[in-house]
């Protein structure tokens, strides 16, 4: 009892942020594995010590750890959450007879809407959010585990590399073929390889008591993994308010059905099309005996639910970081009908439209939508409309939903921080004649319309002009006149619904003049903007920027040292990376500015919350870098809040360093002076020597504007030595701190 | 010119275009070693032993001190004052002893003897430049890779006014490879005047590179290149009068020494490879 009572009040801190009624993103918990926080080039020096097979050479090693590494830091994986215990703990229940392979195996979850799952050599195998996403049930997903637990006992990666070699070099199996010859022989090596792991997981997922009817079906839940979470019908009215209708002509009367071609074109692939490998798995299921009919086994069809919904919410915050809006408001439409006041999902129906909007208005929404041609099924009657719709009425509807959401929300200051932006948004750029917006709802001026006066035009200005009145009075009655029957003759309720969208905020007589007052002190700041930018580009380029900032956080920076092969030389990219690390934390007196670093490769055991911080921070920055042009709000930028106050820093810094080496062309140039006498032996030498070369990209963006201030490019040709890199560093921190 | 080093060395300081220099630091003090490399000898007289000694060694050194500015993120400009003591005439500097020949009822006739230097006319040579370097290939001033221009002024004169030897030697007897001594067969002293000097000015193209050491010191590598210079001595203004005028004698030693500080100079402001260490501040 007292143990449930401790439940009962650790319940709600232990699901924030992981629940589904409070849901805002899935972060990692608990301790960080060693796989996060052991040194690659350890890694690697145990690993190739310990290699006893003479075919796998140093760059194997090299090339896949630190692979792997890349990956654990990008910050996208997922450990200690809801969705990585599942996982795990399938896997344990699919191995419970080998537990001893159990313990090689470590499972994560990686943050991606791909529909995908993967095995390294090293025993770590990788779900996708988006196949636990799309996947019907447990045994689905239990087969695809099957099937990766396969290629790590089968080692097919290390096979693979060894038979890539032969074939990049064009030796064994592969002497003498032509180039397509070699690569069909490597795609059909791959294909057998995929097979053999189907018929291993087969083998391991048919060991349980899970339905081997499941099997095919999560062959078709991989081939479907492109479309939305579900395909439901769209209903307009999930578009539509009390205010705003939208006309049924916007909406295609069909939608483009779905391939159901499962034997597609498979040639050069390294997978084989679901049909065969259907078609291969069904006799090897056949000829085994199973008794199993359960499609749930660890957690049941509530709980996998209420996990799978987890999945889909982040599937969710992938698209919209992603820019994919479209879809994004598609699985919010399909998700809102079982959770329908669900704040994560009214948040993100409001950054979906409003991302919409922005790219609209930018006239940039190819990049935030999808290509009708490859939409297929019901999303495809939201993608039509979303295409037909121009700009005033996209931006109607936006701002017609954020208003109502802020409603809603009276005291969430998101949504009014949303809704605040747009307002400026809708103003200066909707492109609305805010005179025209109507004070009367769409139905009421159906019947207006259907009352259209009728007269003849000819006849009342005859009238006029036969009358007494003067001739400035005469003129005023035929202006008003012609005005009158153009009212009517323009006004068409199809293409103007947007118009009377917003009739309860025209109602009060000071929302349009606001809106247009509104609209002026914009224009105004714009084009002041504009004409200090110009002056502001030319300061830049001679003297550099000039920030003011006062702290900075330097997020993870990148060294990569690239070899005169152009290879990435790992050990001394790693080794380099933390010397350059340190370098950054030193003090640099002349300087009025604090730093702060968070690199992934300081990471220890406890540091679960700085991790979680690095992956928020890196999506966070990824989304603004594809803004990069519009003024908009990320999607990431309310939770970036709590990094800000938490580390007392708003100004975050992005640096990355390529090193490389390079060979001085023998231009023309140089060959003629190679001819004179007194510059022969420089030009050379010059020649002949390896150039040390590096470029260094920096940027910095402030999470209160989700601006980037500063981008700076510097390609040198020197050395990158720690304390080279520490000198140019300054430079950055200079421009950051300096004051006009 | 003073005037205008004067009003250089005033104003640079207070000009500051936003940038950064190296770790925030501007400004520079530097010892730099300008070495010119050629073969020189150096000679020295044993007058116990009865021999001159001649030292080769393999460049002309020089000692400078500079100050130096950032003055914009690729731009630094530099004072300096470089010091040589030339210790030698340079290879084949010969003196002419020449002696009136007096024959009754004949016009006086001249005889000349070459007689070789037994050891050094040393001179100071003092140099005095400014010169604006450009920092380029993506390097900001004062690290990584620059060309640039330097305006020299130089100045040489005998560091001792006392009598030297001149004379011959006999066949040079080694004793490694760098030294050779010859046995001395002939002496005469000769006077150093104190009176002649040379000036010379040149503009020069520096290219070079500086290395980060630690956050307050940096050690460069350059080379200078000669591009223009032109060397005036004392009397070499007044040559073809000088001829004329002066007796062969006088006109001969003046010529000898003058050529001495000229070659000296000139030797001097030669392509020329500089290390340096600066500390910034």
């Amino acid at each position: 009892m007292r143990y449930l009572t401790l439940l009962f009040i650790l319940a709600p801190s232990l699901l924030q942020g992981q629940g589904v009624a409070d849901f805002d993103r899935i972060i990692c918990e608990e301790s960080i594995p060693s796989d996060f926080t052991t040194l690659t080039t350890h890694l690697f020096e145990d690993d190739y010590a310990l290699n006893l097979n003479e075919e796998l050479d140093k760059d194997f090693f090299l090339s896949t750890r630190f692979y792997t590494d890349q990956l654990l830091q990008s910050g996208k994986i997922l450990f200690n959450d809801p969705l990585t215990n599942y996982v795990s703990k399938i896997g344990k229940h699919l191995l419970k007879d080998d537990l001893a392979l159990y313990e090689q195996l470590r499972f994560y979850v990686i943050r991606s809407n791909a529909v995908n799952a993967f095995a390294t050599d090293q025993g770590i195998i990788v779900f996708t959010t988006g196949l636990i996403a799309h996947a019907e049930n447990e045994a689905q997903i239990a087969f695809i585990l099957g099937h990766e637990i396969s290629h790590f006992t089968e080692k097919h990666v290390r096979k693979t590399y060894v038979e890539y070699k032969d074939y990049a070099k064009s030796k064994g199996r592969y002497r003498r073929l032509s180039y397509y010859e070699a690569i069909n022989k490597m795609s059909l090596y791959n294909k057998a390889q995929e097979l053999e792991a189907d018929e291993k997981g087969i083998a391991i997922y048919l060991n349980s008591t899970y339905a081997s009817s499941e099997i095919e079906n999560a062959f078709v839940a991989l081939h479907y993994g492109y479309l939305p979470y579900e395909e439901k019908p769209f209903d307009p009215v999930f578009l539509e308010t009390e205010q705003l209708n939208i006309p049924a002509s916007y909406f295609p009367d069909t939608v483009k059905s779905i391939d159901q071609n499962l034997n597609f074109d498979d040639h050069g692939s390294t997978h084989p099309n679901m049909r065969k490998r259907i078609d291969a798995a069904n006799p090897i299921v056949e000829k085994r005996s199973s008794e199993g009919n359960k499609k749930f086994e660890v957690v049941n069809e509530s709980e996998f639910k209420t996990l799978q919904t987890l999945a889909r919410f982040e599937g969710i915050n992938i698209d919209l970081a992603d820019r994919f809006y479209g879809d994004a408001l598609f699985n919010i439409f399909v998700m809102s009908e079982e959770f329908p006041n669900n704040r994560f999902l009214d948040i993100s129906k409001v950054k979906a439209l409003y991302g919409l909007a922005k790219y609209k208005n930018h006239q940039r929404f190819d990049e935030a939508t999808s290509r009708l041609e490859k939409v297929e099924g019901e999303s495809y009657k939201l993608h039509y409309l979303l295409r037909i719709l121009n700009r005033q009425q996209l931006n109607v509807i936006t701002f017609r939903h954020l208003f109502d959401l802020q409603q809603k929300y009276p005291n969430d200051a998101e949504f009014k921080m949303y809704y605040a932006d747009f307002l400026n948004e809708f103003a200066l750029n909707s492109k609305i004649d805010f005179d025209k917006l109507k004070a009367i709802p769409l139905a009421a001026s159906n019947d207006s319309l259907l009352n259209k006066p009728s007269f003849n035009l000819k006849d009342s200005i005859k009238t006029i002009e036969l009358s007494a009145y003067s001739k400035v009075k005469k003129a005023q009655l035929k202006k008003d006149l012609y005005a009158y029957k153009k009212q009517f003759n323009n006004s068409n309720p199809e293409t103007d619904f947007h118009l009377y969208g917003l009739h309860d905020l025209a109602e009060d007589r000071s929302f349009i003049p606001n809106l247009k007052s509104l609209n002026r002190t914009l224009v105004q700041e714009r084009n002041q903007k504009d004409s200090t930018l110009a002056a502001n580009k030319k300061r830049i380029k001679n003297h550099g920027y000039t920030l003011g900032i006062k702290e900075v956080m330097v997020v993870d920076p990148i060294y990569q040292d690239n070899r005169l092969n152009k290879d990435e030389n790992y050990l001394k990219s790693e080794q380099r990376k933390i010397e350059i690390a340190e370098t950054y934390t030193k003090e640099f007196k002349r300087l009025d500015i604090g730093t702060q670093i968070i690199d992934s490769k300081s990471l220890t055991t406890n540091d679960v919350t700085k991790y979680n911080d690095i992956a928020l921070i890196k999506d966070w920055m990824s989304e603004i870098l594809d803004h990069d042009g519009i003024d908009m709000i990320s999607s990431s930028h309310f939770r970036m809040k709590e990094i800000q106050k938490k580390h007392k820093v708003s100004n975050f810094l992005f640096t990355g360093v390529y090193s490389f080496k390079d060979h001085k062309e023998l231009t023309g140039m140089r060959f003629l002076l190679l001819g004179s006498i007194y510059l022969t032996p420089f030009v050379l030498i010059d020649w002949l020597m390896v150039h040390n070369q590096f470029q260094m990209v920096s940027f910095e963006i402030n999470a209160e504007t989700d601006e980037i201030e500063m981008l700076n490019v510097q390609d040198v040709n020197l050395n990158a030595t720690p304390k080279m890199i520490r000198s140019y560093m300054y430079n950055i921190l200079y421009q950051l701190n300096s004051e006009k | 010119m003073r005037l205008t080093v004067a009003i250089l060395l005033i104003i640079v300081p207070l000009v500051n275009f936003a940038q950064g220099g190296y770790l925030g630091a501007k400004n520079s003090f530097e010892i730099e070693f300008c070495n010119v490399p050629s073969i020189k000898t150096s000679f020295e007289l044993n007058h116990k032993k009865n021999y001159t000694k001649t030292t080769n060694r393999f460049a002309y050194t020089s000692f400078a001190i500079n100050y130096s500015r950032v003055i914009d993120k690729n731009v630094e400009v530099t004072f300096r004052y470089r010091y040589a003591r030339a210790s030698a005439p340079f290879f084949g500097s010969v003196f002419l002893k020449t002696d009136s020949i007096y024959i009754e009822n004949e016009p006086l006739q001249a005889s000349h003897t070459k007689l070789n230097f037994l050891e050094d006319p040393k001179t100071n040579l003092h140099f005095y430049s400014f010169d604006f370097k450009y920092f380029r290939y993506g390097s900001i001033a004062p690290l990584g890779k620059y060309i640039g221009l330097e305006l020299e002024f130089g100045f040489g004169k005998f560091l001792t006014t006392d009598d030297i030897y001149v004379g011959k030697g006999d066949v040079a007897k080694f004793d490694n490879f760098l030294i050779k001594k010859k046995e001395v067969i002939e002496l005469e002293t000769v006077h150093v005047p104190n009176d002649i000097n040379g000036k010379i000015t040149g503009v020069y193209m520096l290219v070079g590179r500086t290395y980060p050491i630690n956050d307050f010191l940096l050690f460069s590598v350059g080379m200078k290149f000669p591009f223009l210079s032109t060397v005036v001595t004392q009397n070499s203004y007044d040559l073809g009068q000088g001829a004329q005028k002066a007796s062969g004698y006088s006109f001969r030693i003046n010529s000898t020494f003058d050529h001495i500080i000229s070659g000296s100079l000139g030797k001097y402001t030669r392509t020329s490879l500089n290390v340096g260490l600066k500390l910034m501040f």
